[in-house]
């Protein structure tokens, strides 16, 4: 059944998402192109018009890239209060499956989405730069940057590290959303308010118990949050330690959200 | 006759408003029961404590001896009160859901169904009237070879030929293994079908008879004893 709630969860969300993607993609070479051919000298330089329709194609990459990230966490977040909060809930809550089959098949296809998304943004953003001849300055500028982080001791880890703890906080981000609908759904005739509300208070909650528990760390372990980093030789040992204890943290936070969206839906459900 | 469904006790609470108040009755294999009550008599939130899309506050509910969940979900085809498909779907990918989900869902069925109508697979819900998204959802949920079938005002709001239309198709349609147990206010077009009734006042249970046992000891027909009970 999990592999069915996958296939239809892509055709659901994938019927905008990927004309999103595809405008995106279409419009980054589009104005790209554009903009190479105003600044050479077939165009006269002179021109209203053409001076307009450069800010346009500026204006458009732009939106496009921006509109490209938020209406895709928008999408998979309205997905899923369509699907498990409003009447098409009716369906979704009839099917012979489980409330964790559910939830996973939700979480797994936002979060691959939310990479592609993060994907085609960064193509759409090689092509234009790359149309326009800034790729390489692009590239020796990013050169640059990881060269500082080595000569600071950075390693592979790191960005190994990195790259796991921005997979799990976009996997809790969603779960948190999913938790603060699932706690929402029970206020009668305003779901979304009641999800507004508890996205409030679940964030409030979030980040006065992590504090409280690194300010206690700290006690604990005499000065735990400067004391690591002073005795570390370089960056590496101390991002390492700082990104695991993230990972951690993020870990609790994401199970705590997880079993309150699994209770909700599968003992107070409310529709 | 062995009881399909049994509710024992069953309560259900809003804050301080009592929807259900200590309902139990079965509803035995092969009937066809209407559920028949005034409005916001508690009706919808039997039909949704079936179907486990609300939870008791007391009380128990039993299909086929079982609690509801996945297994109950396989057996039961619900139809809700209001539209409920996702409206950017066409009528051919709602087949293909229905198909995927349920085993007991019958491809065939559905598109003679389909046929009988004169719609064309490829409409999107969008695309039609609020009447000819209500026949489809009626064909989707009556392709099923369910256990129960529970319809929730299936006939409210549309016109008398299309109330005939819908009798007909659950009539031809149905298990007959299963049970139906069909909600409405609107008795004196239900009535002909139904083998038992129960009726529902103010969260409880008023009466759960035959309709024959209805109409011999009051000498009425179940629509004139209900407009005697309710009157105004």
């Amino acid at each position: 059944m999990l592999g069915k709630l996958f296939k239809h969860e892509f055709i659901a969300t994938g019927r905008i998402l990927s004309i999103l993607f595809g405008v995106l993609i279409i419009i980054s070479p589009t104005t790209a192109l554009y903009l190479k051919f105003r600044t050479s000298s077939l165009l006269p330089k002179d021109n209203i018009f053409f001076d307009l329709l450069t800010i346009l194609c500026i204006s458009a990459f732009t939106i496009a890239m921006i509109a490209a990230g938020i209406t895709t966490i928008i999408v998979l977040l309205s997905r899923f209060y369509q699907s498990m909060v409003t009447r098409e809930s009716y369906l979704t809550h009839t099917l012979p499956v489980t409330t964790p089959q559910l939830i996973i098949s939700k979480l797994t296809v936002a979060v691959i989405w939310q990479i592609i998304s993060i994907i085609m943004m960064s193509l759409s953003l090689r092509i234009f730069v790359g149309i326009l001849g800034g790729w390489h300055d692009f590239s020796t500028a990013f050169r640059e940057l990881i060269d500082i982080f080595a000569q600071m001791g950075a390693n592979g880890s790191n960005v190994i590290l990195l790259l796991l703890a921005s997979l799990i906080s976009i996997i809790v981000s969603y779960l948190k959303c999913y938790a603060s609908f699932a706690l929402g759904h029970m206020v009668n005739g305003h779901p979304f308010i009641g999800f507004i509300v508890s996205f409030i208070a679940i964030s409030t909650i979030t980040q006065i118990v992590s504090s409280m528990g690194i300010f206690i760390l700290n006690l604990i372990f005499s000065n735990f949050i400067n004391v690591n980093f002073d005795n570390m030789e370089s960056i590496s040992g101390w991002l390492n330690l700082a990104l695991v204890f993230g990972i951690l943290v993020n870990v609790v936070w994401g199970t705590l959200y997880y079993v309150i969206t699994n209770y909700m839906f599968s003992r107070k459900l409310n529709i | 006759m062995s009881s399909l469904l049994e509710c024992q006790t069953l309560t259900k609470r809003y804050g301080s408003l009592l929807a259900l108040n200590n309902v139990t009755f079965t509803l035995e294999r092969g009937k066809i029961a209407g559920l028949l009550g005034p409005n916001a008599s508690g009706k919808t939130t039997l039909i949704k404590l079936i179907n486990g899309l609300l939870t008791p506050t007391s009380g128990t509910i039993l299909i086929n001896g079982q609690k509801p969940g996945t297994e109950s979900k396989m057996k039961i085809a619900y139809l809700p009160d209001a539209n409920f498909l996702p409206e950017w779907m066409n009528v051919k990918q709602l087949m293909e859901f229905y198909g995927d989900f349920y085993s007991n869902f019958n491809t065939n069925k559905a598109y003679d169904m389909l046929a009988r109508l004169g719609l064309n697979d490829r409409m999107r819900l969008k695309q039609m009237s609020k009447g000819t998204k209500e026949k489809i959802q009626l064909i989707l949920t009556m392709s099923r070879t369910a256990d129960l079938y529970c319809l929730d005002e299936p006939i409210g709001g549309v016109d008398p030929a299309s109330r005939d239309y819908i009798l007909d198709t659950i009539i031809s349609n149905y298990n007959e293994n299963g049970s139906i147990l069909i909600s409405t206010h609107l008795i004196s077009d239900v009535e002909k079908i139904l083998d038992d009734v129960l009726i529902i006042q103010n969260g409880c249970l008023y009466l759960h008879k035959s309709v024959d046992e209805i109409r011999t000891e009051h000498n009425t027909s179940v629509d004139g004893f209900f407009r005697e009970v309710f009157r105004c």
